[in-house]
Parts: structure tokens; C-alpha cells; sequence
């Protein structure tokens, strides 16, 4: 016996056409316009209560002040579990859906689900944050799509744990975790290369992820004088390590002032790097980064270089960590007007 | 070439190709007890406990103690360094564990006498000037944690080898963190030294019996002329090979060298012996070794799906050029054994993940289609857990990610020291900690059944 409200558009919930797309949020007394066909599939003693519609437009531009509207509207109704859509393929409409499941499912603490095609924006942006049913791209697959989300409100309204995403037919979050599979390692991959050779379908255990492009800037035009800095992931640090940068999974970076060197002197810097053989950059840590040279070519007035040097550790570091200490860094360098950085990495 | 003449021996006949052959006599050991004499006897192995703790002293330890310990035992081994399969060479006699216990010697054929369900498992506590960060090296007996480590699920005689007093208080700085000290790089190898040791102690009595099973391990060509052949490319970490550190494992101190073809026998016969204590969850521990996995399910399948034709040991480089030259040549010797098939397990780190991912990118351009064994590295959730990767590495078998954090339950009584490097705390109480501490649970020889899945 599960209590459901379902978030439709004012497509589907038979408002109107793109006409209507600026309407702000109403709620009506049971199932409407895609709803019927949802309330048709669900398990005996499962309803749909209410139904809350809202312009795409009014989602896409009224942020989270009509978000906020659709989620009181939401919990007035007093849900068990909360459906939106299918949305398919649709730009807006599936941002709508994801943002309302997610919002539902953190602020009201109800289950909620929606279906999307994959490749949608609003599968993209809310994979990770709630239970999403792959769907076509196109109301082609309306059907199907009801009958997954009828089943999935179902298992949410008894309070049950979804399955893993392929059993249930959900897009994974793009998350992580181990489990035991039943043949070991060698065997799986003996077994991948056998159907790899043949031609036979195959399917990677671990998908090669898709990285932001981090594109260089632009040269600074011959002849401009400008500031410079040294960055490292190297671990060189002052004897004795006074900021304790780790030697690996480091999750913060330290600077150390360079006003008054022409260089790092072996034992007065050294590289705390656990990743990497670090003689020479122990016995030379001017090798690692290079101050001596920069000195040098200061002295030719080519540009002046900033008083201090930024550093951290990049053996095994987490993505995410490194990421943020890149943004750090870089708002520091920037607040302090440089205009270019070295960085030595290992 | 078009057609082979016949060969011809050292004594003039004529015959069929001279093959490595290996052969493994197995002695399934269900119970191992101490006694007054070592002995095997119905599957029981019983251990003059005192006569193996004289045969392991060694001048850096203050003391050697060994123990039993089974599975279901309230016990946690920490400080591990190496686990071991009890072997004993039958045949050619002597040539256990080459140039380790003795002179480097012939190793992959003849005949092996091992035994199931044990194993040896050295512990010793870290000394100043080795590199601790990554050597914890744990597993429980018992509780939810004993499902991630193979040795929770054998019998195992610990040789746990307590440091000498000079060596706690050596205050020499290493030259690097990745090697250590002199003084800590021989303790560590005489540690390992009585672990081969007690394994061949153990398996010595198996002599003049019969073995339970008997595998023949043999490259014979196929009578199926049509079946791929298939090579194994191994990235080492950094073991002893024939009782050297492998050329170029690690690149320490220096480039890479090429890449080397070896009979997979050897790798199963004891030339490659743990030479260094790499993260817990990936270490090249002579058991793995012993008992390789992709070169066991390789075997498996030979003559039947497939055409084993060898392994390439290769290592990293740490230049661009050094590493383009290795993966080049990786490949060409993959070709040149004629693959039309390849699997390449990555060995775990930095370095070793873009060299891995290259030779995969360059047999993948020649024409041979690849699989690769990897552990995942992400720590963070929405983190990829990827060091390096090529677009050609599309067939990739994940052995675990070994940042996930498990529990571990408290246990009664802890064996290999008295406290834990990386983890705080009492070693005997309960924590959390990455999966990466626990011996060979995400192995790059996909020893284990544990994979990361997306959800």
C-alpha cells in the first residue's frame, strides 16, 4: 500500500503544448494525463494520490524558488514514495524530473524515482543522486517506462532496498564498490579475451572514464614582462618538513618563501615524494624544481618571479583532492597577480 | 622458413623438440599440528615446532617464533611480508627457490612436491629507514575482514622474526624511500629467506610419497592447429628473479629494461620470489607467484580454447622514452611469439599504470586484441580510480578497488607485532581501514574473486 504523487510537465500532464511551458505548479486530486497509464500498472493497493504539474520553463528558469514551490506542494500531499515523469530524452523536462527526485529524496526523506533516456542532460546531472529507470529516448517507449516505474514505486512503498542497476534496469550513479564475482579474475579475463578474439560481445568491467580536456592558455605574447611561479607535486619541502606534507594522498599543499634563493641547496630542501626515486632530487632539488634557472633567466629580464613556491605531494593522490589544491592555488597565484606558472611535476 | 628439420639431440638421435616440462606432485594438507617430529601423515602435517625456529635464526633477528593458525581462529596476522606455498624440488634436487637458497638453477621443469592449504607467512615489524608507509600488511582469521585475503582461508604456519636491537636503533636515512636503507633492504630479504626456508623444511616431508593429484604443466603445441595463441605479458613489481631483483623492476635508480620472454613454468617453480613490501592488497607475494593465477586459468584452457605460447616479463619505465621503448618492445615480442591474443595484468602504482596501459595501446594497434587486469584506485566516490588509460584498453577485468574502506571486527590475540604502522590504535580492536592493508585481496594476478562494479 504505497501513497504516490507523480511530477509530470505541462505536456504530459495536459496542460498544454510548449505554450504552456511558462505555467507555474498545481496539484490535482489523483492520477492525470500519463498518470492513468502509470496508475493502471501499480500493484494492487499502490495509488496515485496526487499529481503536481509545472512548466518546463517555469522549472528551467525559476531555480530553486520553483523548486522549492513543486517540493511543498509535494509533501502537502503527505507521499510514500514520489514518481516523476518518464522524461525520456528531453532536456528540461529531465533536469525538472531529476532536481524533483533528488530534492524529494534529500529534504523530504521519501523514496523517489524517475526515468530517463541515458544520455540525457538530466540523467547526466542526477545519476548519482537518485534512482533513475533507463528509458528510450522518445515517448515511443512510454510503455515501458510506466511499467519499470510502477514496479520500482512499488518496491520503494514496501520499504525495499532497489536491487543492483543492471537487475533493476536503473542507470548506475557511476559509483564504485567491490563485490565477489563468481569466478575469479583470471578466469574473467581468459574468458574476456577468448570472446574479444572471437568477435563475440564482451563487456568491460571497468569503463574508461571521461576526463574534462584541460586546455592550455594562451601564450603570453613575446616581449611582455610578466610574473611567474613555481608549483610542484614533487614533496619538496624545507628540512624537516615543518608543514608534515605526507608522502602520499596528500590532501593539503604548503608554500615555502624563495625571496632570497638563487636556488635549493641540498639539505636545506628536500623531496618528500614516496612515489618516486628521490636521490637526485635530494642531492639537487633544483632538478625537481627548477629555481636556479628561473633565477638566471630573471636576471635577463624576462620576468620577475613570485616570492614564494607552492607545494604538495601528488604520489597517489586523490582526484578530487588535487583538483581542489589545483583551484586553490590557482586563486592564490592570481590574487597575487601571476601570470604564469612552472609546474615540476614528478 | 617453411618447414622445420627434425632436431637432433646431444646424442645424435632424432626425436620430437625438447619442451619444459613441469611437474607438480600435490599433497592436500587438511590439519597442521605441533609435534615432537616433523612429519605428514594422513594429510596431517606435524611440525617440530623448536627444530624450525633453530633452522630459521639469522644474525638480525633477536628471535624467530613460529605458530599455527587456522581459519576461524580469533587472530589477526599484521606486519605480514610474505606468504609461501611449502614446495620441495623432487627433481632436479637442490634447485628450490633458484639463487635464493642456493645458486641461481634451471627452474620450471622437473619435478615439485606442494602443499594445499597451507602456508608459510612471514611477519616482522618495520625498522628505522624502510619505507612503512605502504608495508602494512594485514588479515584476520576470522570476522567480516577474513573474506578479503587468501590466507584467511588457509592453515598458516607464521614465522614471525623480531629485529635485532641494532637495527631498531639504526638511525641511517635511506637514500630513497622507495628502497630503503642497506642495513633495512637485507633485513627485510632474510625475513623472506626464512620463509623460503620453512616452506621447503615443510614440504620435505613429502619426499619418496605419493602426491594426492599430479598437474603436468607443458607448452606442447596443440593438435588443434586453429586455436589462438595467447600470451601473457607480466609487469613485475619487484621481485627477486633467479635471487636478483628483477632488471629494471621498479626503475629503480634508472630507466627500464627491455622486456623478456619466460617459460611460464619458471614463474611457477620459485625464480620469482616477493622482493619488496608493495601495498598489502598487490603484493607480488611468492604464493601468488607459486600459484599463478593467469598462467594457471592460461594453462586450463590450453589445447582446449586456446594456444599458450609464453610470458613477457616487462617493468616500468620513468621517462617518456624509457617507456615507449619498453611498451615497443613489448609488443614486438608478443608478436614474435606469434600472439594473436594478449592478457596484461598492471602491477599496481604510478609509474606502472601508464607502462601497462601503453603496451596494451601498442598490441591493440598491431592487430592483437588485449584484456587487462587492474585493481581500482578511487578513494572518493565519482572519483574514475584510474591512474592512466588509453582509449584501446577496452577490455579491462577489475580486481577490486582497494581504497574501499572494510571493517575489522576486534579479535582475541594479534601475531607479527605490537602495533600497526598506518592504522591507529589498538591492533587487536576493531577499525576501518582501505582494503589496499589487506595481503593480496585486490591481486593484480586476479588471485581473488573480489571486482569493483559500477552502481
Amino acid at each position: 500500500m504505497a501513497r504516490i504523487v507523480h511530477y509530470l510537465n505541462q505536456f504530459f500532464g495536459g496542460l498544454g503544448g510548449e505554450d504552456r511551458a511558462g505555467a507555474g505548479p498545481t496539484a490535482e486530486p489523483g492520477p492525470v494525463g500519463a498518470g492513468r497509464g502509470l496508475a493502471r500498472l501499480l500493484d494492487e493497493g499502490d495509488r496515485v494520490d496526487a499529481t503536481v504539474i509545472c512548466g518546463d520553463n517555469y522549472m528551467a528558469e525559476g531555480g530553486d524558488a520553483a523548486l522549492d514551490e513543486v517540493l511543498a506542494l509535494i509533501s502537502a500531499c503527505d507521499p510514500e514514495v514520489v514518481v516523476a515523469g518518464p522524461a525520456f530524452g528531453s532536456g528540461r523536462y529531465g533536469l525538472a524530473c531529476g532536481a524533483v527526485c533528488r530534492a524529494v529524496i534529500d529534504r523530504l526523506g521519501v523514496p523517489a524515482v524517475t526515468a530517463l533516456h541515458p544520455d540525457s542532460p538530466g540523467a547526466h546531472e542526477y545519476r548519482a543522486r537518485a534512482p533513475i529507470l533507463a528509458a528510450s529516448e522518445t515517448a515511443a517507449g512510454m510503455d515501458a517506462a510506466l511499467r519499470g516505474l510502477a514496479r520500482l514505486a512499488g518496491k520503494l512503498g514496501r520499504g525495499e532496498e532497489l536491487g543492483g542497476a543492471r537487475e533493476e534496469g536503473l542507470l548506475t550513479k557511476g559509483l564504485r564498490r567491490n563485490v565477489f564475482a563468481e569466478e575469479r579474475g583470471s578466469a574473467r579475463a581468459v574468458e574476456m579475451l577468448l570472446a574479444k578474439i572471437r568477435g563475440d560481445p564482451f563487456e568491460t568491467e571497468w569503463p574508461l572514464p571521461r576526463y574534462e580536456p584541460a586546455e592550455p592558455a594562451e601564450p603570453i605574447g613575446k616581449g611582455r614582462t610578466f610574473r611567474l611561479a613555481l608549483v610542484t607535486e614533487a614533496g619538496i619541502v624545507p628540512n624537516g618538513n615543518p608543514d608534515r606534507l605526507p608522502s602520499g594522498w596528500a590532501a593539503h599543499w604548503a608554500r615555502y618563501p624563495i625571496r632570497d634563493r638563487d636556488g635549493f641547496a641540498e639539505g636545506e630542501f628536500l623531496s618528500v615524494h614516496g612515489g618516486i626515486d628521490t636521490s637526485n632530487a635530494n642531492l639537487d632539488p633544483d632538478r625537481q624544481v627548477p629555481l636556479d634557472a628561473a633565477r638566471a633567466l630573471e636576471a635577463e629580464g624576462r620576468f620577475t618571479l613570485y616570492d614564494h613556491l607552492f607545494s604538495t605531494t601528488g604520489n597517489m593522490g586523490a582526484l578530487s583532492d588535487m583538483t581542489r589544491m589545483g583551484e586553490e592555488m590557482a586563486r592564490a597565484l592570481l590574487a597575487d597577480g601571476v601570470q604564469a606558472v612552472i609546474v615540476g611535476a614528478t | 622458413m617453411t618447414s622445420s628439420a627434425p632436431s637432433t639431440t646431444a646424442g645424435g638421435r632424432v626425436g620430437a623438440p625438447r619442451r619444459q616440462v613441469l611437474e607438480v606432485g600435490w599433497f592436500d594438507v587438511a590439519d597442521v599440528r605441533a609435534g615432537a617430529e616433523t612429519a605428514l601423515d594422513g594429510g596431517v602435517l606435524t611440525v617440530d615446532i623448536e627444530e624450525l625456529e633453530e633452522l630459521l635464526a639469522d644474525d638480525l633477528f633477536a628471535s624467530v617464533s613460529v605458530e599455527i593458525v587456522r581459519p576461524g581462529d580469533s587472530v589477526r596476522i599484521i606486519n605480514a611480508i610474505d606468504a609461501v606455498e611449502p614446495r620441495v624440488k623432487v627433481d632436479p634436487a637442490g634447485s628450490d627457490f633458484s639463487g635464493m637458497l642456493g645458486l641461481p638453477r634451471p627452474a620450471g621443469l622437473g619435478v615439485t612436491n606442494a602443499m594445499t592449504g597451507v602456508a608459510v607467512v612471514e611477519t616482522a615489524p618495520p625498522v628505522p629507514g624502510e619505507p612503512s608507509y605502504w608495508r602494512e600488511a594485514v588479515f584476520d582469521m576470522t570476522g567480516a575482514a577474513a573474506r578479503y585475503s587468501p590466507f584467511s582461508e588457509l592453515i598458516d604456519v607464521v614465522v614471525s622474526c623480531e629485529p635485532i636491537r641494532e637495527l631498531l636503533e639504526s638511525s641511517g636515512r635511506p637514500a630513497n624511500l622507495f628502497e630503503g636503507t642497506p642495513e633495512a633492504v637485507e633485513y627485510n630479504k632474510a625475513v623472506r629467506l626464512a620463509g623460503l626456508k620453512a616452506a621447503k623444511y615443510l614440504a620435505e616431508t613429502t619426499l619418496g610419497r605419493e602426491p594426492d593429484r599430479r598437474s603436468v604443466y607443458d607448452l606442447a603445441p596443440p593438435t588443434d592447429d586453429g586455436l589462438p595463441a595467447v600470451v601473457y605479458l607480466y609487469q613485475l613489481a619487484i621481485p627477486y628473479l633467479h635471487g636478483e631483483i628483477a632488471p629494471g623492476a621498479g626503475a629503480i635508480g634508472g630507466s627500464a629494461h627491455l622486456p623478456t620472454p619466460i617459460h611460464p613454468n619458471e614463474l611457477l617453480d620459485g625464480a620469482l620470489v616477493c622482493g619488496w613490501n608493495a601495498i598489502a592488497c598487490m603484493r607480488e607475494l611468492t604464493y601468488t607467484v607459486q600459484n599463478h593465477a593467469i598462467v594457471e586459468d592460461l594453462y586450463a584452457r590450453h589445447g582446449k580454447d586456446l594456444d599458450f605460447r609464453g610470458v613477457v616479463l616487462f617493468t616500468n619505465g620513468d621517462t617518456r622514452a624509457s617507456k615507449e621503448r619498453l611498451a615497443n618492445h613489448a609488443a614486438n615480442l608478443a608478436v614474435m611469439m606469434g600472439a594473436e591474443g594478449a592478457v596484461i595484468n598492471y602491477a599496481g602504482g604510478g609509474h606502472p599504470a601508464v607502462d601497462a596501459m601503453m603496451v596494451c595501446r601498442n598490441l591493440e594497434r598491431r592487430g592483437v586484441p588485449t584484456t587487462m587486469l587492474s585493481m581500482e584506485m578511487a578513494s572518493d566516490p565519482g572519483e574514475s580510480g584510474f591512474v592512466h588509460f588509453v582509449p584501446e584498453a577496452d577490455a579491462i577485468v577489475s580486481t577490486g578497488n582497494y581504497e574501499e574502506i572494510v571493517s575489522f571486527e576486534p579479535v582475541d590475540r594479534v601475531i607479527g607485532g605490537e602495533s600497526l604502522i598506518r592504522i591507529e590504535g589498538d591492533p587487536a580492536g576493531g577499525f576501518e581501514a582501505p582494503l589496499a592493508v589487506v595481503l593480496a585481496s585486490t591481486h593484480q594476478f586476479g588471485h581473488t574473486r573480489i571486482r569493483g562494479e559500477e552502481y
